[in-house]
């Protein structure tokens, strides 16, 4: 391992030695392989370099070198209504704008967009943008259109001046451009006509009003609904508009009418109009090339298929006038007139003419004339004798018609009753009333039997009656009820409280009945301790009984026995270690006072000595011992 | 144990003068009322106005007293007050059928229709108790429970067959408390306008109005503040009214 190190730092060294007795500037590759792939990589990386760099300077050269800016028009010659196209081309630069072109002497000016185009021809790259602009000659004559300018990194283009020859043809060329050829045009060829039969009327009252469009061999397409400046008046429906040629001065024109009618709101001065309509104008393209170059679809029987036409809009827009509006005359206005300014008839008729209570007649009537029935209000149907359903009222056919169903209540109803209707009349210039009826009908009562009843259902139960039913309030109460305390929450809470405390205290008391039950069962040094003092007193009273007998034996036994008796229950020991040394012990672990056990030891011992040595006790030594007993045993049980 | 009785003894004599003072107010108050029928018989609802509010002020209530106020009222035309006394009336009796009534055709007069009231699921079995009812039925159920579970002791039961019954007389017992404080707290928020009034977004009477509620229109109080009282419809929209203009149903 370490040869192979060592071998491999001896061959650098020897490398590095013959690299520097190499030429100077002379930087050798570490092996004529990979030196071969570099030199490789380096002269195609140097191509790429080259080709990309030609490829972006070479444009930039160009168009620093060849920039140019050209103006064209398809034809020199044009007729007037025929469009010609005006191409401005620059080549060169591609980043300009269009050249606005503005107030074109005999020419109305459209742009129709540009066009880009980049070539290479030869290896020569070159680039150009076109702007297209459609002109459409206005008038005959011969007129140059100028020289335009453009500005490209601060140098200044300039296309040089065309002239272009305007003939009069047999399409007359349309206005648009100047107000003044504008003005000849329409009055020549194209006239927009807004009559009225009088300039004074009424308010409210409706003027019939037509109006034609005269248009002569001008080709309009896409002609709309006239639209009347309606600031003041109301404007009627349209009726169907018809066409038709007219010969006006000994001059054809197609005529296209539209009649409605107006009706002035206000009083006053009222200027009516304008009226405006729009279509499209159709300009034929002089010189129209088809993309392919010139083919058999540049014949004129091909061209209509191929667009050769352009769609022009055209605004076309009548005179106003003045109408004298006059309010309606306050004399003899009828106190129910609705505001029906016109001429007017009313109709009416009722049928049938003969009815059985209950059935139903109808009544119909209807409003026509020359008036404007939108605002109109139909007669009211008195109401009296007669069950009145919601009326049907439609408009149709220069008729207001009203269809109503009435019902008469009973056979005291003898017609129904008449209709009137006022409005104004404006040719007599005053108020007028119509008057239809009263219409009589004949209503029989129904006989016995008749009354209604649904076919097919003679069967059937009654249908039930829809009922109104009373509502109101429940009555009020007699009786008071049991009365709440409000005043304070002690007192309104008493009865509450007072059984909960009562049932706690019972409850609680039988629950620790049970609970001292239960422990005297369970728990055995408590039962002891418990059954103690209950043992010692019965012994008491037999010692007692035995020291009024004057038995001393049997008084001293049962003294003995009671106090065994009691400390071993109280200790829980058995009944043989009541006395002496272990007793004494527990007594002095529970607490016990030494005099207490002193005097308890002193006991025991009289007790001993008086049941085994046999000695004669009187009588009051004994209770002095029986008292005796009773005390240690109650100072004992206190302190356990 | 011996030391219970005396303190219990001691309790029932400190209460007992209480007990008869509440049984010694009824007289008048029961007088009040008749006359307060008869004026309404008459059509003088004005006077069985001022005489259920007067046998009202002595400082007892019963659903009766709240129920003829309510309608005295709504022949008086007030029908904010007329729902404030059925509510309360429904307060103490809320399964009187001639309460329910009433309640319903006076809130049919309000002009805006009132949403109906929300109940929480849980509550819903307890709608037709009143929050007293609740309280005396959570009471008993605790004694009867507490005193099975003592019986059952005492008969030796095992502690599992007794613990079953313990937490049933519980769990019931504590649902009534449950119902019983919902009741008040329900009660103690709900409240009636008296007039067509103007809820504001501040409690001043130069702030904005936010809306208006109709006179009977029912609505929760959330808080008072200096004569204003803060309210919420049942949308939720809250606002503040002035004190004056809303009936409490939890207070007379």
């Amino acid at each position: 391992m370490v040869d192979v190190v060592a071998k491999h730092f001896r061959k650098e060294d020897r490398r590095r030695q013959s690299d520097a007795h190499s030429p100077a500037g002379q930087q050798r590759f570490p092996g004529w392989r990979s030196g071969l792939k570099a030199g490789w990589l380096r002269l195609a990386l140097a191509l790429i370099l080259l080709g990309a760099a030609g490829a972006f300077l070479a444009p930039g050269l160009a168009r620093a070198e060849d920039i140019t800016f050209e103006a064209a028009v398809q034809s020199n010659h044009v007729t007037v209504g025929t469009a010609v196209e005006l191409t401005l081309t620059v080549t060169g630069e591609k980043d300009v704008d269009p050249p606005k072109i503005e107030n074109l002497d005999g020419f109305e000016t459209r742009y129709a967009g540009p066009t880009a185009q980049v070539s290479v021809i030869n290896g020569t790259y070159s680039s150009s943008k076109a702007f297209h602009y459609i002109l459409f000659p206005l008038k005959a004559g011969k007129f140059t259109i100028p020289s335009f300018e453009l500005t490209v990194n601060g140098q200044v283009y300039n296309t040089q001046p065309i002239v272009v020859e305007v003939t009069a043809g047999a399409v007359p060329g349309n206005s648009g451009g100047a107000q003044q050829e504008k003005v000849e045009d329409i009055s020549n060829r194209i006239k927009l006509l807004f009559l009225v039969p009088r300039y004074e009327c009424f308010v409210n009252e409706t003027l019939p009003v037509v109006i034609k469009l005269y248009y002569q061999e001008v080709p309009l397409q896409d002609i709309t609904m006239p639209e009347v400046k309606n600031d003041g008046i109301v404007v009627g429906d349209y009726a169907q508009p018809r066409q038709y040629e007219e010969l006006v001065d000994g001059v054809k024109f197609r005529v296209v009418e539209f009649q409605t009618s107006i009706a002035p709101s206000r009083t006053g001065q009222l200027g009516v109009g304008p009226v405006t309509m729009t279509a499209n104008m159709l300009y034929k393209m002089e010189g129209a090339k088809s993309p392919f170059g010139r083919s058999v679809f540049d014949d004129d029987f091909f061209s209509g298929f191929f667009n050769s036409y352009q769609k022009r809009p055209l605004t076309i827009t009548s005179s106003t006038f003045e109408l004298n509006v006059k309010p309606l005359p306050e004399e003899g206005r009828p106190a129910d007139f609705s505001g029906a300014v016109g001429q007017f008839d009313l109709q009416a008729e009722v049928g049938p003419a003969e009815v059985k209570a209950g059935d139903p007649v109808t009544l119909k009537a209807a409003i026509f004339g020359s008036g404007s029935l939108k605002n109109i209000r139909m007669p009211q149907v008195p109401q009296e004798g007669f069950k009145v359903y919601d009326p049907q009222i439609k408009e149709e056919g220069g008729r207001k018609s009203l269809e109503q169903v009435l019902i008469p209540t009973g056979p005291e109803v003898a017609a129904v009753p008449a209709l009137t209707f006022n409005y104004f009349d404006p040719v007599r210039g005053q108020y007028a009333t119509v008057t239809r009826g009263p219409f009589p009908v004949k209503v029989s009562p129904l006989a016995p039997g008749e009354e209604f009843h649904a076919v097919g259902y003679a069967n059937a139960r009654a249908l039930p009656q829809r009922e109104d039913l009373g509502r109101d309030i429940v009555f009020i109460k007699d009786r008071i009820g049991g009365l709440r305390d409000v005043r304070g929450s002690l007192a309104r809470e008493l009865p509450f409280y007072t059984v909960l405390v009562l049932f706690l205290n019972i409850w609680g008391i039988f629950l620790g009945i049970y609970l001292y039950r239960r422990r005297l069962q369970t728990d055995e040094p408590f039962a002891r301790r418990q059954r103690a003092p209950r043992a010692a007193r019965a012994a008491w009273a037999a010692a007692e009984k035995s020291a009024a007998a004057g038995q001393t034996r049997a008084f001293y036994d049962a003294l003995e026995q009671g106090l065994r008796a009691f400390l071993a229950d109280e200790l829980s020991l058995p009944l043989g270690d009541a006395f002496g040394a272990r007793a004494r012990e527990e007594l002095l672990r529970e607490g016990v006072p030494e005099d207490v056990i002193a005097r308890l030891q002193a006991l025991e011992s009289v007790i001993e000595l008086a049941r085994f040595a046999s000695a004669a006790s009187t009588a009051e030594e004994m209770s002095r011992h029986l008292e005796e007993a009773r005390a240690v045993s109650r100072a004992v049980e206190e302190i356990l | 144990m011996k030391r219970w009785w005396p303190l219990t003894v001691l309790v029932f004599l400190f209460l007992a003068p209480l007990v008869s003072r509440a049984e010694v107010s009824s007289a008048g108050v029961q007088e009040l009322f008749l006359k307060a029928v008869e004026a309404y018989k008459t059509g003088d609802y004005e006077t069985a106005v001022r005489l259920n509010t007067q046998a009202l002020s002595s400082g007892v209530e019963s659903p009766a007293l709240h129920y003829n106020l309510g309608n005295s009222y709504l022949r008086s035309r007030q029908l904010g007050r007329a729902i404030a006394s059925y509510l309360r009336a429904k307060r103490l009796a809320p399964g009187d059928v001639d309460v329910l009534a009433n309640l319903s055709y006076a809130r049919s007069m309000v002009s805006v229709p009132q949403p109906p009231e929300t109940v929480p699921v849980w509550a819903v079995p307890l709608q037709m108790i009143s929050a007293g009812a609740l309280r005396w039925a959570a009471l008993f159920i605790f004694m009867l429970t507490a005193t099975l579970v003592l019986a059952a002791l005492y008969a030796g039961l095992k502690r599992r067959k007794i613990i079953p019954w313990a937490i049933q007389g519980g769990v019931l017992c504590i649902y009534c408390i449950l119902g019983a404080g919902y009741r008040l707290a329900d009660e103690a928020a709900l409240g009636v306008c008296l007039e067509r009034t103007e809820v504001r977004f501040e409690p001043a009477p130069q702030a904005t109005v936010y809306y208006k509620l109709p006179e009977g229109a029912e609505i929760r109080v959330l808080r008072e503040k200096d004569g204003w009282i803060k309210i919420e419809r049942a949308d939720h929209k809250s606002g503040w009214v002035q004190a004056q203009s809303v009936a409490r149903i939890g207070r007379n």
